[in-house]
Order: C-alpha cells, then sequence, then structure tokens
C-alpha cells in the first residue's frame, strides 16, 4: 500500500496541492481526472519522486532502504531522457541504472521501430513506446502514466494496452493514470478519482460509482435528490443524480436510467466547469 | 469469444460471468473444458486482470467452474441443477433484455405491453400455420 500523507506542493509561489491525502492499495488501477490546473500531474510526480512535497509525507511500503523510484515505472507528460541514445542502447544504459536484466524492447519491436536509430530521430508516439519497453521491464511495483498516450496512434496505444495488462497480471502492481480518455481505459480503472479546486471530490470504485449514478428524466426533481449536471436533451430535462438513493426508483419520474463510465464522468467535468 | 460493452452500465466482472455462466449452463463449454486464462482472456477483452479474477471467483462460488492450482480454472462437472439452470438462463437473457431496452429510455410499463403484444402476434401467428 501507498500513502500519501497531507501533502502540500507549490511552483515557486504557486500553490498546487494543499494538505492532499490519498491511499492506493496493492494491484489496484486507479484513473485520477478533473480539470486543468488541480495539481493531477504533480502528484503523479511526487508519487514517482520527481518532486519532493514541500510538507506531508510518502510512503511506499517498500522494506527499509528500497529506492521507490526503482520500483517505480513513470511514463510522463514530457519525454526527454536519452534522447541522444538509440533504444538498444538506451535498454543497457537503464538495466544498469536499474539493476536488471536490459529491456528486449519487445514493445518497440512489435511496431516496427528502429533500435538502432537515435531515439531524438524517432516520432513521438514512437518515443512513448520505447519509453514503455524499457520501464515495464524493471518489474514495476507502481506503474504512472501520464497523458503522453494521447500522443500514440490507437493501433499503437493498443499494443500498449496489450502489455501493460501483461504486466498488470503478472505483477499485480498499482496502476494510475492521469488525463486518458474514458473510452480507452473504462475496461481497464477500477477506480476513479476526481480531484476539483477544493481537493478530492469523488473518489469511488467504478462499479460502485456505476451503481450509485443515475440520469433521470423528469421536468422537476425535488431538492432531496442531488443532482450533478442538468442536460436538456430535446426540450426533456435530464438530470443526472449522484448519488441516488434507493427510495427515489419509486418516485414519479419519466424515466430513470443508468449511465456508463464515460457518462459519468462527463456529467462530473460539465456540471461543474461548463464543458459539455 | 466473449464481449464487453464499455457502454454498459453492468459491471464488467457481471458482463462476463453472465457470459461464461450461459455458455456452461446452455452446452457450449463442455464439462471439464479449460477456460482461458486470466492474462489472455483479459489482454484479447483490454480488461483489468482483478476483473477476470473476479468474475472466475464467483463463478467458483457459484459452483460452476473450479479452480486447478497452477492449470487454471475449469468447467465443473456433473453439475445436475437443471431446473435452476433454466431459471438462470431465464434471467441472463431478461436481465440483458429488460437492461438494453431500459438505457434506451423505455419504461416498464412500454416493456411489458410490447413484450405481450409481440408474445400474442407469435402466438397467433403459429396458429394460422
Amino acid at each position: 500500500m501507498i500513502r500519501l500523507s497531507n501533502l502540500s506542493f507549490a511552483y515557486g509561489s504557486k500553490k498546487v496541492l494543499e494538505d492532499f491525502s490519498l491511499e492506493l492499495s496493492a494491484g489496484e488501477t486507479v484513473m485520477i481526472t478533473g480539470p486543468n490546473g488541480v495539481g493531477k500531474s504533480t502528484i503523479l510526480r511526487l508519487l514517482a519522486g520527481v518532486l519532493k512535497p514541500v510538507s506531508g509525507e510518502i510512503d511506499h511500503g517498500l522494506p527499509e532502504g528500497t529506492d521507490p523510484r526503482l520500483k517505480t515505472a513513470f511514463l510522463p507528460d514530457s519525454l526527454s531522457i536519452y534522447r541522444s541514445m538509440t533504444p538498444a542502447q538506451a535498454a543497457e544504459f537503464h538495466a544498469g541504472f536499474y539493476i536488471t536484466e536490459p529491456s528486449d524492447l519487445e514493445l518497440a519491436l512489435k511496431a516496427g521501430i528502429d533500435i538502432n536509430s537515435k531515439i531524438s530521430d524517432l516520432s513521438v508516439g514512437q518515443r512513448v513506446l520505447v519509453h514503455l519497453s524499457l520501464i515495464l521491464s524493471t518489474d514495476p511495483e507502481l506503474i504512472l502514466i501520464d497523458e503522453v498516450l494521447h500522443s500514440v496512434d490507437p493501433y499503437l496505444r493498443d499494443i500498449v494496452f496489450r502489455q501493460l495488462i501483461a504486466v498488470m497480471e503478472k505483477r499485480n502492481p498499482i496502476v494510475v493514470m492521469v488525463n486518458l480518455n474514458f473510452h480507452d481505459i473504462a475496461n481497464l480503472v477500477d477506480r476513479v478519482i476526481f480531484i476539483g479546486r477544493d481537493g478530492i471530490r469523488l473518489d469511488e470504485s467504478v462499479d460502485d460509482l456505476k451503481a450509485k449514478t443515475r440520469r433521470v428524466i423528469a421536468e422537476e426533481i425535488s431538492p432531496e435528490h442531488p443532482v450533478l449536471f442538468i442536460e436538456n436533451v430535446m426540450g426533456k430535462m435530464h438530470h443526472i443524480v449522484y448519488p441516488f438513493d434507493e427510495q427515489a426508483e419509486n418516485a414519479n419520474f419519466e424515466s430513470i436510467q443508468k449511465m456508463d463510465l464515460t457518462e459519468i464522468m462527463t456529467a462530473f467535468m460539465g456540471g461543474e466547469y461548463g464543458v459539455s | 469469444m466473449y464481449s464487453i460493452d464499455s457502454r454498459s452500465a453492468i459491471p464488467v466482472y457481471e458482463q462476463l460471468k453472465r457470459q461464461i455462466r450461459l455458455r456452461i449452463v446452455s452446452g457450449m463449454l463442455n464439462e471439464d473444458e479449460k477456460l482461458p486464462s486470466i492474462r489472455e482472456l483479459a489482454s484479447t477483452l483490454r480488461i483489468n486482470p482483478n476483473t477476470v479474477a473476479k468474475a472466475y471467483n464467483h463463478l467458483e462460488t457459484d459452483e460452476f467452474v473450479i479452480s486447478r492450482k497452477g492449470l487454471g480454472y475449469y468447467v465443473i462437472a456433473g453439475r445436475k441443477n437443471l431446473q435452476s439452470d433454466r431459471e438462470i438462463i431465464f434471467t441472463d437473457l431478461t436481465d440483458e433484455f429488460i437492461s438494453r431496452l431500459t438505457e434506451l429510455g423505455f419504461a416498464s410499463e412500454e416493456i411489458v405491453k410490447g413484450l405481450s403484444d409481440r408474445l400474442r402476434g407469435e402466438i397467433e401467428y403459429d396458429q394460422i400455420k
């Protein structure tokens, strides 16, 4: 288990996180989402050990004296490492640093990347694949993926997900993903954390979240039902209600519909921030 | 092969569990037949391995499959609950039917009326023949 306790962080005078706490359990795959500027990428960098918190603590739950960075695979939102090397050279270098067998670069080879050309000559998507080949080969206990996966085309992204699933099955790591497209990962994630300007606003397992959110079609809805977001669909008012009370099943609404994860997250974003 | 509807409000493990259960009770999967490994199925369906494990665990608790240490999961042999099998088939198929129509915005009364109209239509057609 990893425990983040009362973390605060600022870039210069700009506060990004304040008194932020979170626990992550072994084997969990977590999506962190929310609007820009609430510190999602900062949380990943703190977890990766790339940044140090101004105050607060991170307990990686590792044996005394283990450097958590050696047990962490971090795919940041900007890739700059090993640019002057070829993927083959980078695999040797990386293995030396992490004290492990060099990556077989399977992922990069599957994607048809020439592992003897300079990394700086590769496309962004190819660089992501090389980077993932390196970091997934280190038997990580924590995998952190930022939104850079957007720059990988759908075919290669699919190869990435298959590789990730294989590592998840083999090592049972904690996986934290930030800012990814819900469609891509809806079936991979088992917990969703939505961070707003005032901290964590939602922290639920995906199954619980689906069970507790309903689209209610009704002219009006009494104030005891917590409405997240209202949509006008062809003149009918759709109220997205969370958390949905079982007793409300009996209320005299025109219709009550279950919602999938993408719709629910869109409602969370849209309800608060006016993005549709 | 199995298929997961990521747009469905039914949890993924539940979708998978129902599909495997239906294959077992309808005889599409034979006694002692090996189920795909967790990694294989998770990778094919692009779902979390924990989700496959959860579906398999539920199926084991409900005595549809049995796990053999180090070998994987197999369809249990010698099931004799034929009456409850019929109920399971009925519930699984109607649940899917109802949840799809509900997600499309049909109300319960509409579904009941539409279904009974359809059934009456089918019966009349049979009688004409």
